[in-house]
């Protein structure tokens, strides 16, 4: 019996005991979602919730505030993070080629994209830091008042995300140089796209609210 | 027990509606120069709305996925039954 032909459980379960046979023979129901993916999702939950919270205690200070930026503290570079926002969004249509590639049993072309997208997620932090450095020798710094302190943290915990992100595709990538994913061996790569998706996902949010609002 | 649940819901519904309770709010009296007081109001909305935008996306995934493997199932019986 092949994967593609094992029954897919329902998504609300009939009341019967696991161990009774289905009457359909020694058909074995498989779950419609893997373990592994379930695990991602429920993460991705969580800091969904988590950016919830940053962002809400950010529209406090925000909207509350009679001047933003403050007169003193040096306005936020918008070019640099337009152009750095592209590239975010670019690595997110990189993954999914690199998810499409496995796929299709293409593994080259796999580990092409996912070297790729890599290569723009470490792009997108490098820019990031740059910034930052930039921005800390014009005075802006984590003390500088609700303005310094909410932008270094949304910002600073969405980058913490990208570079936990980074180092686990970086793993994936590694494995999959062995050519240990394929058609049917998928699970590794698309739990990594969709933490990765997540992450691309946030991003426009909180530069929406930091930078342009 | 239906009567008494209507009896319930008749009185929540009329507490709800009577405005003396309604302006016992702390946040629904706030004056149009209060900034602070709206920027909570619309901080505590936008938390509010965390949770059901979770659910919504995580279970709009889970949904999708399930129909997908739902499809993928009727098309491999259907081509295992046109193979026989």
């Amino acid at each position: 019996m092949s994967a593609t032909t094992a029954k897919v459980r329902p998504l609300i379960p009939p009341r019967k005991p696991a161990w009774r046979d289905s009457g359909g023979g020694d058909q074995r129901e498989r779950a419609f979602i893997p373990s592994g993916m379930l695990a991602v999702l429920m993460l991705i939950a969580t800091e969904m919730m988590l950016f919830s919270g940053l962002i809400g205690s950010f529209l406090i200070f925000r909207l509350s505030a009679p001047f933003w930026p403050p007169p003193s503290l040096p306005h936020l570079p918008l070019t640099v993070t337009w152009i750095n926002t592209f590239v975010l969004m670019s690595s997110s249509i990189t993954m999914y080629l690199a998810v499409r590639a496995v796929h299709q049993n293409r593994q080259r072309l796999t580990r092409r994209w996912l070297v790729v997208t890599a290569v723009l997620g470490s792009t997108f932090l490098a820019v990031q830091g740059s910034e930052w450095v930039h921005l800390i020798a014009h005075g802006l710094t984590l003390k500088s008042g609700s303005y310094g302190g909410t932008f270094y943290l949304l910002i600073g915990c969405h980058g913490a995300h990208v570079t936990a992100a980074v180092i686990w595709l970086i793993a994936v990538t590694m494995v999959a140089m062995r050519g240990r994913y394929n058609a049917n061996n998928a699970g590794g790569i698309e739990r990594i796209g969709a933490f990765w998706y997540f992450v691309c996902a946030i991003w426009p949010v909180l530069f929406v609210l930091v930078y342009l609002m | 027990m239906k009567r008494i649940g209507s009896i319930v819901m008749a009185i929540v519904a009329g507490i709800a509606a009577a405005p003396q309770f309604a302006n016992a709010c702390a946040m629904c009296g706030l004056s149009p120069g209060d900034s602070a007081g709206h920027a909570y109001n619309t901080s505590v909305l936008f938390m509010l709305a965390g949770p059901y935008i979770t659910v919504l996306a995580i279970g709009g995934i889970v949904l999708f996925v399930w129909k997908r493997a739902q499809r993928k199932e009727k098309d491999s019986l259907v081509a295992a039954a046109t193979r026989r």
